[in-house]
């Protein structure tokens, strides 16, 4: 790739990392929402209103809405018709070529690689932060692994993970990492799960969930993926 | 922080429910108005959002769009894709509460928007994350109309091309050009900024 392609890529990239932070604004201000507030909110204000009136339109389903409501722009409208059909055939060149391939289609795939590459290092961002948070667990005595859930650290890298992984969703279907997707989930579930245990973890449950990550091979297999999506960015 | 963030579950509602929500909010039923407003109000907020950067205006919009469906359910067709159809709304309430906000902005400062600069990208604190997505809200502003939408749309919205088409009843191709020209745009207003962060 020559260097100004590699720049034009390397910006493209970086905006496309912007209007990601753009989404982390998003995400905040929904959390100080009252949705179901809002919902009953403007049911109230809706069943204060009147409903229009069903249009005409329906009333005459295969007519032109123009020709229903205002005669007058229908046949202003029809006049600039016919006027465009007479200049088109007019002016038309007998043998036209047709329209060469506009750079554009190029660049569409352009862009499309760009936003790969981003998914692919949000994925492997996703997945180093997963290790490392699986790691202390799984390398925790049983005793502190039932503690860890209710580290306000850890829990808060765990959420952050799972709105991480809601944003990655779109991304994870593009077929080169489909691969991920898999994985992806499966830690997402294990999240999810550890998530909705309220109370101290016992001994027994925290040796399962430490039996289930070794043999699932989780943390063996997030370190290949990473190792193959990092080999297939350079 | 809750990971409910995103309406996914919109996007699985079959279309016998939505017809049979219509079908109720058409004959006065109140809870099934509700239930579709829950459906799509958080789609609804972050397209709002995107335009605005600004809860209050976002949820002001949201009620804005569910009191125009509520009035115009009579003439929704039913042939049509219902989602598509709300997010058309969703989106032209935007671009006129935006152009109407843009111009009130432009006149209390005295300046238009194209007029305001950047931050100041050869400032010390110029390679923050921060600075970058203050940089990049203030570039998208500058977009044309379309490509702004498209842009938010495609990227904040996370819809695909063919959805956007839909929406914005236009081809997909037309979509992926008018998205390459906003990021080349963007591109040329955050030159600077991104330049100094390499």
């Amino acid at each position: 790739m020559c260097p100004d392609c590699r720049k034009h890529w390397e910006d493209a990239e970086k905006i496309m990392k912007g209007a990601d932070a753009l989404k982390e604004d998003v995400r905040t201000a929904m959390t100080t929402v009252d949705w179901d507030a809002l919902s009953e909110r403007i049911a109230d204000a809706a069943l204060a209103r009147p409903k229009t009136s069903p249009s005409r339109a329906r009333e005459f389903p295969g007519w032109p809405r123009a020709f229903i409501w205002k005669p007058a722009f229908a046949g202003v409208l029809g006049g600039l018709l016919i006027g465009a059909s007479v200049t088109y055939f007019a002016l038309r060149a007998p043998n036209a070529a047709p329209p060469a391939d506009s750079e554009i289609h190029a660049s569409g795939e352009f862009i499309d690689r760009a936003e790969l590459s981003v998914a692919k290092r949000e994925t492997l961002d996703y997945l180093s932060k997963s290790q490392s948070l699986l790691l202390d667990f799984v390398q925790a005595s049983p005793e502190e692994a039932g503690r860890l859930l209710h580290d306000e650290a850890a829990a808060g890298r765990a959420s952050d993970l799972l709105a991480k992984k809601r944003f990655m969703n779109s991304h994870l279907d593009d077929a080169s990492i489909a691969k991920a997707r898999g994985i992806c989930d499966q830690i997402e579930r294990l999240f999810v799960e550890l998530s909705q245990i309220s109370g101290d973890l016992s001994t027994a449950e925290a040796v399962k969930i430490q039996k289930y990550i070794e043999d699932k091979q989780l943390l063996l297999r997030i370190k290949l993926l990473r190792k193959e999506l990092a080999e297939s960015e350079v | 922080m809750t990971p409910e963030i995103l309406p996914q579950a919109a996007g699985r509602v079959s279309p016998d429910v939505i017809e049979g929500l219509v079908r109720g909010i058409r004959s006065g039923d109140r809870e099934a108005f509700v239930a579709l407003t829950r459906l799509y109000q958080k789609k609804v907020f972050i397209l709002a959002y995107s335009f605005f950067r600004n809860k209050e205006d976002a949820v002001d919009l949201v009620q804005d769009v569910f009191l125009r469906i509520y009035e115009k359910i009579d003439s929704f067709q039913e042939d049509r894709n219902f989602e598509a159809w709300l997010i058309q709304v969703a989106k032209n309430l935007c671009i006129d509460r935006y152009r109407k906000t843009r111009g009130r902005r432009e006149m209390e400062s005295g300046v238009r928007v194209d007029e305001i600069p950047l931050p100041d990208d050869r400032s010390p604190d110029a390679g923050r994350s921060s600075d970058l997505k203050a940089a990049l809200a203030r570039s998208v502003d500058r977009l044309a109309e379309r490509q702004r939408t498209i842009f938010l749309m495609r990227h904040v919205n996370q819809m695909g091309n063919e959805e956007i088409a839909r929406v914005l009843n236009i081809s997909t191709g037309t979509v992926k050009s008018l998205h390459f020209k906003a990021i080349r745009k963007l591109r040329t207003l955050m030159e600077p900024h991104i330049g100094y962060q390499t």
